[in-house]
């Protein structure tokens, strides 16, 4: 009874407080219908939210061993690193949030190269534009950056996801494949960040393998 | 307090409408800004984050926002805008892109909803917090927990920290509902204690408004009481004065007509006394107020010296009077409670002078375009007063000396009286005296000048009488040069002497230069030679024949003897002279109007027609004085002893004239006056009716005017009024209706003296 009343209290329908919203009014029905619509509404608009930010894209398909004809030559004192980036992904800037984060800990245990996707049919500038990820990977300390033109290398490493990261020992075995984000272009912690540190600190990471949210490198989703 | 409530709940959600739309805005700004578009490889589309800024956000928005600015009272309204603040924060964090920052939107929104002073709204806000963290911790918990693996309850501890705000704000919500209760309760107890003193003032008013009706009934009631004491005092005054002035005009023996005078003069004593007590308690009850009638000033002086001249000339006491003033033809003011100042101060002065002299003048203080201010002062060369007492003489029961009281009589209160009247007069009254050297009080008075007549100057003299050569003889310097002033004023040349031998000497001198005298003025009282004995001499002397000689006398012409007519005087005029007066007197003996011997002694003595005069009086004593004295004065009296019997004795054409007590056992006079004129009305004629009473309260004359009666004689009465008011009335002989006649001779002891 309380319970009901309280509700009551909440729509305002005591006949003595509100006289034009008692039970049986017109507006008492609208604002009912209103409210069940708004609660309709909004559960689809956060559903479609939550859908669309954590469905992770098409699902890498590494080497296991670093192939000997990749641009970059494997590193044997540290693990090598490679970061796949669409240069206009809005999303991978949670990526490139992440990355340094790692690197700020554990930067100099790793040899980081960041592959940024280059169409060869769009100008440079397209890749360098001040409004894409372009500063924000320049501005990554210690790292690498190179111009995958018309995704080469990533189409070599199996990458199809903007974000996609890599971890390759010093023998070139594949040890973690997957994204840094939790999700679509959400920062903060993630598995994927926990599983790079654990991996270059020598312990076991509880996966090796992890979804990866962004666009599209080269044309698909 | 819920008035209040109401208002807060209202500028809350106000508030929280215009921030929702900002939110919504900056949700599609941020957005945009962070992520535009979508893209894969070179292809691109909007970012879905922009899509659900614009729908999502709107969709958060729209409901609260709307309610929040129609039912912004309404407590759904504020669930939902707490639950809808929420699900922005949400939707906002997402759209930052996680940003730990924006997370304290959140907490910032919780503290905004603690405005409503409405801890409930807490609950929806916390409820969508720990659902939405509860169900992506279940379904997504990577999107808010960062990994895949987390503790299903870590949503607890998320939830936990807005249940630690949600804390602090509904002990602040309490906290805040508490003091308001609190500056209600303080509201409402002002308002109480306003109420009951605003009861207290409406009861003690009422208190007071019946304190004041039982005032205003008591002073009624005083007022009544003073009319009746006044009416019952003056009844018997009226027998005893009355009586008095008709024994005295019998033959009686020195003795008695000693004890008689004694018998008048006390009555009149008491009579004044009485009149002055009944003037005081009506000053002190406040019921004194002033008239506003037109009148002339300039006769009212007049009258009021020409009162004082026989008393002065008994005590062989100089009466000047000195009018300095143009005035205007009519004033607007109190004449008799002028007069009663004027009366006072001069009967004052008299009764304190033994030689000497007494001057009246008159000056003026101030004048704009629509009143005079008068400066009157009434010096004598009388006993003076005391700078101890000369403060103090114009408090009520002060004399300044006690032992005056003993020698002169008086109350005490007529200076008191004065003092008030004169401040009713918007003037004020004060005095320099030295002991033993004699006093000049002094007022001012402030008159509105009547529109009646325009304003110009009354005693302005024909162009005749300039360049004539007049000789005042008079052994009184004073009087020499009010003379002198007065004649110069008129343009002509007076020639001032002495004494008798002097004006001789001045006269012979004229003749010899050829500019003998037009006219000549002679005091009639000088020492060596008198003026009769100087106006002998002039005509008995040849060569000083034609100038036309006026006496000035303090007796008047009846008592200056049979022979004045031998002495061949053009005029006779008693002092004090006014300017009018001697005016009229200069232009009379100089042929310019007028006989050249005036009433005053021609005729002063004769009798008026015999009149059918109608007695109403009830009283015994009251109706054998009247009866008495209108017999004596040879009228033929009627008597009515009621009003019934007024009436029927009343026929048209039988009665030239009715005296009408007002008083009177069935019919009182106003309705016999009242039935009387009714019968006129059918029958024509109109019988004069003059009213006689004792009731002398203001307003009494306006009734009796209003019953329909002509004239005004008031109890106790006075010989020369009832002569005066039947002069005044004189009619022909067996006529319907008498006139006014205010050309009529007066009485000898009180009629004109020029």
């Amino acid at each position: 009874m309380v319970k009901i009343a309280w509700w009551k209290d909440v729509i305002g329908g005591t006949a003595s407080r509100l006289p034009n919203l008692t039970s049986h009014s017109r507006a008492y029905y609208v604002l009912l219908i209103s409210l069940v619509a708004w609660v309709g509404a909004l559960g689809f608009g956060l559903r479609t939210l939550l859908l669309f930010s954590n469905t992770p894209g098409t699902q890498a398909s590494p080497p296991s061993l670093f192939p000997g004809d990749s641009p970059i030559r494997l590193s044997h004192d540290r693990a090598s690193l490679l970061v796949f980036i669409h240069p206009q992904c809005a999303c991978s800037g949670a990526t490139l949030s992440e990355l340094e984060q790692f690197l700020t800990c554990c930067g100099k245990q790793v040899e980081t190269t960041i592959f940024v996707y280059q169409p060869s049919s769009i100008p440079r500038e397209w890749v360098e534009s001040q409004s894409g990820l372009w500063p924000t990977v320049r501005r990554l300390p210690g790292t690498r950056v190179v111009r995958d033109l018309d995704a080469v290398t990533a189409r070599l490493f199996g990458a199809h996801i903007s974000g996609q990261t890599l971890l390759y020992d010093v023998n070139g075995r594949l040890a973690f494949s997957g994204g840094i984000t939790a999700s679509r272009g959400h920062s903060g912690d993630n598995d994927g960040r926990e599983a790079l540190t654990a991996i270059v600190g020598n312990r076991v990471p509880r996966h090796r393998h992890t979804p990866v949210f962004g666009c599209a490198l080269y044309g698909e989703r | 307090m819920a008035e209040h409530q109401n208002e807060i709940y209202a500028q809350t959600s106000r508030w929280f409408a215009i921030l929702m739309l900002l939110q919504w805005v900056a949700g599609i700004v941020v957005a945009i800004w962070i992520s535009p578009r979508t893209w894969a490889g070179t292809a691109s589309q909007v970012h879905p984050h922009v899509w659900l800024a614009v729908f999502l956000g709107g969709a958060i928005t729209a409901l609260p926002a709307v309610l929040a600015i129609l039912r912004p009272t309404l407590p759904l309204t504020r669930h939902l805008v707490a639950a809808a603040q929420m699900l922005m924060s949400a939707l906002l964090i997402h759209l930052s892109g996680g940003r730990i920052e924006t997370h304290f939107h959140i907490f910032g929104s919780l503290a905004f909803l603690a405005y409503y002073r409405d801890w409930r709204v807490l609950i929806p806000a916390t409820l969508v917090v720990a659902c939405d963290h509860a169900t992506r911790g279940i379904y997504f918990p990577q999107s808010v927990f960062g990994v895949l693996t987390a503790s299903p309850w870590r949503w607890v501890e998320h939830a936990g920290w807005v249940l630690f705000e949600d804390i602090i704000l509904v002990r602040f919500c309490l906290r805040g509902v508490s003091e308001m209760w609190e500056i209600a309760r303080r509201q409402a107890s002002i308002e109480a204690i306003g109420l009951d003193l605003e009861r207290k003032v409406q009861e003690r008013t009422a208190e007071l408004e019946q304190a004041r009706a039982a005032a205003e009934e008591a002073n009624r009631a005083k007022g009544a009481f003073l009319a009746n004491m006044s009416h019952e005092i003056r009844t018997p005054m009226n027998g005893v004065i009355g009586m008095t002035e008709l024994a005295l005009a019998t033959d009686l023996s020195p003795e008695q007509r000693d004890y008689l005078e004694t018998v008048r003069t006390s009555g009149e004593s008491l009579l004044s006394v009485i009149n002055d007590i009944l003037d005081f308690s009506k000053i002190e009850a406040g019921k004194l107020t002033l008239d506003s009638v037109d009148f002339d000033l300039e006769e009212l002086l007049q009258d009021v010296v020409r009162a004082f001249a026989i008393p002065a000339h008994r005590k062989g006491l100089e009466l000047l009077y000195q009018n300095q003033v143009h005035l205007p033809a009519m004033l607007v003011g109190d004449p008799g409670r002028l007069r009663q100042v004027l009366v006072n101060l001069l009967g004052n002065a008299t009764k304190f002078t033994d030689k000497g002299e007494v001057e009246i003048r008159v000056v003026e203080a101030g004048r704009d375009d629509r009143s005079i201010t008068l400066h009157f002062l009434i010096s004598d060369t009388g006993i003076g007063i005391s700078p101890e007492w000369r403060d103090r003489v114009f408090e009520a029961f002060v004399q300044a000396d006690g032992s005056n009281t003993r020698r002169y009589g008086g109350t005490g209160l007529g200076l008191s009286i004065c003092s008030r009247l004169v401040e009713l007069m918007d003037g004020k009254i004060w005095v320099e005296s030295r002991g033993g050297r004699g006093s000049t009080f002094q007022f001012t008075s402030r008159f509105a000048v009547s529109a009646e007549a325009p304003a110009a100057p009354r005693t302005a003299a024909p162009e005749a009488l300039a360049g004539l050569s007049v000789l005042v003889v008079d052994d009184n310097s004073t009087n020499r040069d009010i003379l002198r002033e007065l004649l110069l004023r008129w343009r002509m040349r007076p020639i001032l002497a002495e004494s008798g031998p002097r004006a001789l000497e001045i006269m012979h001198r004229e003749v010899a230069v050829g500019d003998p005298f037009a006219l000549i003025l002679l005091d009639a009282h000088m020492p060596e030679m008198d003026g009769f004995a100087l106006a002998r001499h002039i005509q008995d002397d040849p060569t000083l024949a034609g100038p036309r000689i006026m006496m000035l006398s303090s007796v008047e012409a009846s008592a200056a003897g049979p022979g004045l007519r031998a002495t061949g005087l053009a005029h006779y005029v008693v002092k004090p002279v006014t300017k009018a007066s001697l005016l009229k007197a200069v232009l009379t003996v100089l042929g310019e109007h007028g006989p050249r011997v005036t009433a005053a002694y021609s005729g002063a003595n004769e009798s008026p027609d015999a009149m059918r005069i109608l007695l109403a009086e009830d009283n015994i004593v009251n109706q054998k004085v009247m009866l008495l004295s209108l017999q004596k004065l040879g009228h033929r009296v009627t008597v009515a002893t009621n009003g019934k019997s007024a009436l029927e004795a009343y026929q048209p054409n039988a009665f030239d004239l009715i005296f009408m007590d007002i008083q009177m056992p069935l019919m009182d006079g106003y309705e016999v006056t009242r039935a009387i004129r009714q019968r006129e009305r059918s029958d024509g004629g109109h019988v004069t009716i003059v009213a006689l009473t004792a009731h002398v309260m203001k307003g009494d004359r306006e009734l009796c005017l209003e019953a329909g009666m002509d004239d005004y004689l008031a109890k106790p009465l006075r010989i020369a009024d009832l002569v005066s008011l039947l002069n005044r009335w004189k009619c022909v002989p067996n006529s319907s209706n008498c006139l006014s006649s205010d050309s009529a001779a007066g009485f000898p002891s009180s009629g004109p003296l020029v």
